[in-house]
């Protein structure tokens, strides 16, 4: 879509404008690919043709925004929201622009807010998350991803990333959940995921370093992680072979400290 | 008093099938109608809103509660049923002014009056349609039969009794369709449409206040939840998944190249004590089974290699362990094995999988490290048993001298 808008001539994209076609997909594919003049023509158009509409109103504070002028989108935003107070993207709009300005306290706060209303939504949860663990406020993160996990427990990526934050904090309960964390992924993905395999051996041995001296519990936890280190001898054999003494090495240092 | 009527295939053209096309259309018809009667004053209330986060948030919580930590599930909880200000807790007198409010607010009555209406008109006009046109003869058959106090409900028009019941009338036909193009209609329209009558109906005939009532229920439901960890479970699972990618590396190329590789994995197992066995059960299955469609020459040179590794087996377990873990051991083979000869007037082969069966799901137990050394020597020894005599002789000696030391011990 995009594409094509910035191919075809203007007059005939006005004019399919005027007509009504794809009005909001491609002002905004104008202002991805930072075709401001473009994007300028196809919102005025826009705006004769509906002059009291509530999306023209969202792409002309759009428009604003990509131009960088900040308090005149954040004016346009707020008047928006007091006609509609519940509009999901317009406080995700206002989030996105606190983000781009560099105030990122400012975005979770708006953010949280958002989210103490509309809090089934997913994708806020994740760029929650993301945000915190930019600022490695982790257990924060930890529960962001903890709402992800519970919205959609199948979806691996959602457990990796949980393992890595609870590995980042450590901690002897939270490298043993880690643990657990990575070998979900690694079940959730058939074995292949080589991040997961790593993070188990990695948690693993961390876990080991932990308990030196206590020599408590030695069940089963070794199979997982020489299995771990087998599947990704096998893997690095097949796709990196000129890395697999690389990757020996490391496992034997693995091994060895622990 | 069956009969079989014969019917027209007149009556399927022209009344079934035509009257399933109205009902599709006049549904859609509806869809759009109710569509642009909703458009201008959809400003959501922020307070219904959020409850329908909050119970799909809650619901979330309880469908996937298995997959977070006990603690964090326990802080939810808390935060969603907390007495004061949790999310889910509505005091009662509540409940009563927000039922109260929905009627005396006019917007919302009116909104409600147009709902029902855009349900309850076309409804009744084609019940009013079918009945004129369509009654007096018999439609269709239902493929099951029913008891005679269906009758009335279902044979308005025809006026004979001895007819079965389960002929009817275009009336049950009617009804048919408007509860079963409810799945049609949410193929064909998408989720949201009014054609869900049925289901407001059972809302609304209550006039129950809707948020109200779901975040009491989910309350209770949530207050109820036990939570299990799961995540133990998955790390038992990653394994299995890991082996069965580690281990259908080696394909099998030759019978003995096999059996070789068992032998290895059986010992090196046994040295480090870690339970490889699921790994080599896997592969002795399926070495056992493709051993039954082999030559007996096969099995005999299985079991010579095994009788070697037993012997080396014991010989290392004598070497190794202390003393009296080595007894222990030997009287617990003694027992195991001396059941499988119990068994042997039964079928070898079958005994076979039966010990592997076994053997595997005692393997998915907690296992002991007794336990463990014993199992392999079954799987070692089933394929044996299953034809030679003389390793039963050789195990025979073998017994008995062992008994001899456990009977003095004791």
């Amino acid at each position: 879509m995009a594409f094509q808008s910035l191919t075809t001539p203007k007059s005939d994209l006005l004019l399919a404008l005027k007509n009504g076609l794809c009005m909001n997909k491609w002002p905004v594919a104008a202002m991805d690919t930072q075709r401001l003049d473009m994007a300028k023509d196809y919102v005025k158009v826009l705006q004769e043709k509906f002059p009291e509409s509530k999306r023209v109103g969202r792409l002309e504070a759009l428009l604003l925004e990509a131009m960088g002028l900040w308090e005149e989108a954040e004016k346009a935003y707020s008047s928006l929201l007091e006609d509609n107070e519940l509009d999901p993207v317009i406080h995700k709009r206002r989030v996105a622009m606190a983000k781009a300005q560099g105030n990122i306290s400012g975005a979770i706060e708006w953010l949280n807010k958002y989210l103490e209303i509309f809090m089934a939504d997913h994708d806020a949860w994740r760029e929650l998350a993301e945000i915190y663990v930019s600022l490695q406020m982790y257990k924060q993160a930890a529960f962001c991803y903890e709402e992800l996990i519970l919205s959609q427990p199948t979806i691996p990526l959602y457990h990796l990333a949980y393992a890595d934050v609870l590995y980042t904090l450590g901690g002897i309960e939270n490298l043993h959940m880690a643990k657990k964390y990575y070998a979900s992924t690694i079940d959730l993905t058939g074995g292949k995921h080589t991040r997961a395999l790593f993070g188990v051996c990695l948690s693993t041995s961390a876990i080991d370093q932990l308990t030196k001296g206590r020599n408590k519990d030695d069940k089963e936890n070794s199979q997982l992680a020489s299995l771990s280190a087998t599947a990704l001898g096998k893997d690095y054999k097949q796709r990196a072979p000129n890395k697999v003494s690389l990757l020996a090495s490391t496992l034997r240092s693995l091994k060895l400290s622990s | 008093m069956a009969e079989d009527l014969v019917l027209d295939t007149a009556i399927r053209d022209w009344v079934l099938i035509p009257l399933s096309v109205v009902m599709v259309l006049i549904g859609i018809l509806r869809y759009f109608v109710s569509k642009l009667m909703r458009s201008s004053n959809q400003v959501p209330d922020p307070k219904m809103v959020k409850e329908g986060q909050v119970i799909i948030r809650a619901r979330n919580l309880r469908a996937a509660a298995n997959y977070i930590p006990a603690k964090s599930f326990r802080a939810r909880r808390v935060y969603f049923s907390n007495e004061e200000n949790g999310l889910l807790y509505v005091p009662k007198g509540q409940a009563q002014n927000a039922q109260a409010q929905m009627f005396s607010d006019p917007n919302m009555a009116m909104d409600m009056m147009k709902k029902n209406l855009s349900m309850i008109i076309p409804q009744t006009l084609t019940f009013a349609w079918v009945n004129f046109f369509f009654s007096g003869f018999v439609a269709a058959k239902i493929p099951f039969p029913l008891t005679q106090r269906f009758r009335s409900m279902l044979q308005n028009g025809i006026d004979l009794s001895t007819v079965d019941v389960s002929y009817v009338s275009s009336r049950s036909w009617y009804f048919l369709n408007l509860f079963g193009l409810r799945g049609l209609f949410s193929l064909i329209l998408g989720e949201e449409n009014a054609t869900d009558d049925t289901q407001r109906m059972m809302q609304m005939s209550g006039f129950g206040f809707d948020p109200t009532k779901s975040l009491g229920a989910e309350k209770d439901s949530l207050d109820i939840f036990q939570h299990e960890w799961a995540l133990p479970k998955f790390e038992q699972r990653a394994e299995a998944v890991l082996k069965k990618l580690v281990v259908s590396v080696p394909t099998p190329v030759a019978e003995t190249i096999k059996t070789e590789e068992v032998k290895t994995v059986v010992e090196a197992s046994k040295e480090e004590k870690v339970a490889a066995t699921p790994a080599h059960e896997v592969v002795t299955e399926e070495q056992k089974q493709v051993t039954k469609e082999e030559v007996a020459e096969e099995q005999v040179q299985v079991t010579e290699e095994e009788v070697v590794t037993e012997e080396q087996k014991q010989v290392t377990e004598e070497e190794v362990a202390p003393e009296v873990v080595k007894e222990k051991q030997e009287e617990a083979t003694k027992e195991e094995v001396a059941a499988p000869p119990a068994e042997k007037p039964a079928a070898p082969e079958a005994e076979t999988k039966e010990l592997a069966e076994e053997a595997v799901p005692e393997e998915a137990v907690a296992k002991d490290e007794t336990k463990e050394p014993v199992e392999e020597k079954i799987e070692a020894e089933a394929p044996k048993e299953a034809v030679i005599d003389e390793t039963k002789e050789e195990e025979a000696p073998k017994f008995t001298e062992e008994e001899k030391p456990a009977a003095k011990e004791e």
